[in-house]
């Protein structure tokens, strides 16, 4: 469980990137936190992660502070950055060096994750590409089993396979215990997986649903009814594609990215839908 | 769970090790090539031996009981740049890299580890200087000892008194304060890694001047200072050198205080 009280950051005094952020993450979940470039996703992360300390706010992840850095909260929490610095070691001698620290760490997953990114336990991590480094990363990060999973842009450089294999892993991983966070530009990367969605704009926290939620709210269509009120729409290749409020209960496929492209374009969509969060 | 754990502690010294591998492999080749390097000098003995103006036996012998080799303790400039090739990188990574930063290890750890295994790669230096200076000694009275004994007993020397740092002696046996000399790089220790954290660029310049500066500061208070042919023996009180330990201790151990609070504290 996370729980964020009026939680507030600035990297400089009177330009806040967070502000005022209440808000529970529960276990069992995967989050999608979205947002536009530099509206602060990386910075939550790394505030939740401990990275950061909050100016301003309580935050508690499974009970501990996040700033405290202490060892049981480093050991039960992963948090796997953009770009990754690993050391000049093999994929092996990372393993054996590392997984003393996490109590839950599942040797078999993590030897099995290798193969399915195909990673080779015998190379030096430094000869490693950027993307089979990062693959070999979140291959040790899903194997540590830890409560809290932290994904800064997690599909960045990998290749159309190792997408799959990700998203298969990440399904497979989640627990009623484990919550996992995932921060990302490339939401049709990771459409599948996400189960709930966190929106930041302007500092704040605009959006806060389950897909569930949202799809009883809200609906997608190439062709809306009269009776739907269509609140935003975008031309495509294929044609034109609405967004409805979601009178009908209609069944369709919730589009994150045409939600999200709906809220950052037309902000006042978030006022006509007072029960979105 | 505890804020300290000796298994954390052995880990991060294999992670260390697993690091600097390499490099601390390198110690004894690097040891052997400074010290032939230093006796290949313009100005060393060999080359001395070489020139023409010693072909006489009279000048070969005034060259070798002449030379002076204190400056060999110069190698142990090598102590600041391994220590710095070890840890530049490392504390860096500590500074900045997310994934350094929330290995489940605390802080108090990381500040004993790199304590730890500085003072040990200081020592594995020493002791390799300490050999391979052995090692030279060694080969310089199997080439020239038999010769040198002769060349004197021809003069009429049978007493000869000669000057404790010529090349036949160890810097030890000439009485040279080493111990000071690495005492003073091992005492600045936490400047290295404040500097090496904070500023990685000045540290590489910093540590090893203060470790030289505190060397010049305490070479007064040496028990045997050598200056030229003469043994000096001034000797501080005990009282003094008590207090003056003492107080270099503290020091140390504030800097490690502000090296375990930068380390805490980082953000990233």
């Amino acid at each position: 469980m996370i729980t964020l009280q009026n939680l507030g950051f600035y990297y400089k005094k009177g330009k806040p990137v967070l502000d005022d952020i209440s808000t529970e993450l529960e276990p069992g979940k995967i989050y999608g936190l979205l947002g536009l470039n530099g509206v602060g996703k990386t910075t939550l992360l790394k505030v939740i992660a401990g990275l950061r300390f909050p100016k301003y706010g309580d935050i508690e992840v499974n009970g501990h502070t996040p700033g405290h850095r202490s060892i049981p909260f480093l050991s039960d929490m992963m948090f796997v950055p953009d770009e990754i610095t690993l050391p000049g070691i093999t994929v092996g001698k990372y393993e054996k060096l590392y997984r003393i620290l996490y109590p839950k760490f599942d040797a078999g997953k993590f030897e099995k994750l290798l193969k399915d990114f195909k990673v080779d336990r015998t190379e030096r991590i430094n000869n490693l590409s950027f993307g089979q480094q990062k693959k070999m990363y979140m291959a040790f990060a899903l194997a540590t089993n830890t409560r809290v999973l932290l994904l800064d842009e997690p599909t960045n450089g990998l290749d159309i396979p190792s997408k799959r294999q990700f998203r298969k892993a990440l399904s497979s991983h989640i627990s009623d215990e484990t919550l996992v966070i995932i921060s990302s530009h490339q939401i049709r990367d990771l459409h599948s997986v996400i189960d709930h969605i966190l929106v930041l704009d302007n500092s704040k926290l605009v959006v806060n649903g389950s897909i569930s939620r949202l799809a009883s709210l809200i609906g997608f269509t190439s062709s809306p009814v009269d009776t739907q009120r269509v609140l935003y729409s975008e031309t495509l290749v294929n044609g034109d594609h609405y967004m409805v409020e979601n009178t009908m209960d209609m069944e369709s496929d919730f589009d994150i990215e045409m939600f999200f492209n709906a809220i950052i374009h037309r902000p006042e969509i978030l006022r006509l839908l007072p029960n979105l969060n | 769970m505890n804020t300290f754990s000796f298994t954390r502690v052995s880990l991060l010294l294999k992670e260390l090790w697993s690091y600097n591998k390499w490099l601390i492999i390198s110690v004894p080749p690097v040891m052997i090539i400074l010290f032939w390097l230093y006796y290949m000098l313009p100005d060393s003995i060999y080359h001395k031996l070489g020139n023409d103006y010693a072909k006489s036996e009279n000048w070969r012998f005034l060259t070798i009981i002449n030379n002076r080799t204190f400056l060999r303790a110069a190698i142990l400039g090598v102590i600041p740049v391994y220590l710095y090739v070890c840890f530049g990188g490392y504390l860096r990574q500590l500074k900045t890299n997310s994934l350094s930063v929330l290995t489940p290890v605390s802080a108090l750890e990381r500040v004993f580890t790199i304590w730890i295994f500085s003072i040990g790669l200081t020592l594995v230096l020493l002791v390799f200087f300490l050999l391979t200076d052995e090692l030279f000694a060694y080969i310089h009275r199997s080439l020239f000892w038999d010769e040198t004994i002769r060349t004197l007993e021809r003069n009429g020397e049978l007493y000869y008194d000669f000057s404790p740092d010529f090349v036949f002696s160890t810097l030890i046996q000439a009485d040279f304060p080493v111990g000071l000399l690495v005492g003073s790089f091992l005492s600045t220790l936490p400047v290295l890694f404040l500097t090496g954290y904070a500023m990685p660029k000045a540290a590489i310049l910093f540590y090893p001047l203060l470790g030289v500066a505190v060397f010049i500061l305490l070479f007064p208070f040496a028990p045997y200072t050598v200056v030229g042919n003469y043994q000096l023996n001034i000797s501080a009180s005990p009282l003094f050198l008590l207090v003056y330990s003492a107080f270099i201790a503290g020091i140390h151990f504030l800097w490690m205080v502000a090296f375990y609070f930068r380390i805490k504290e980082n953000e990233v």
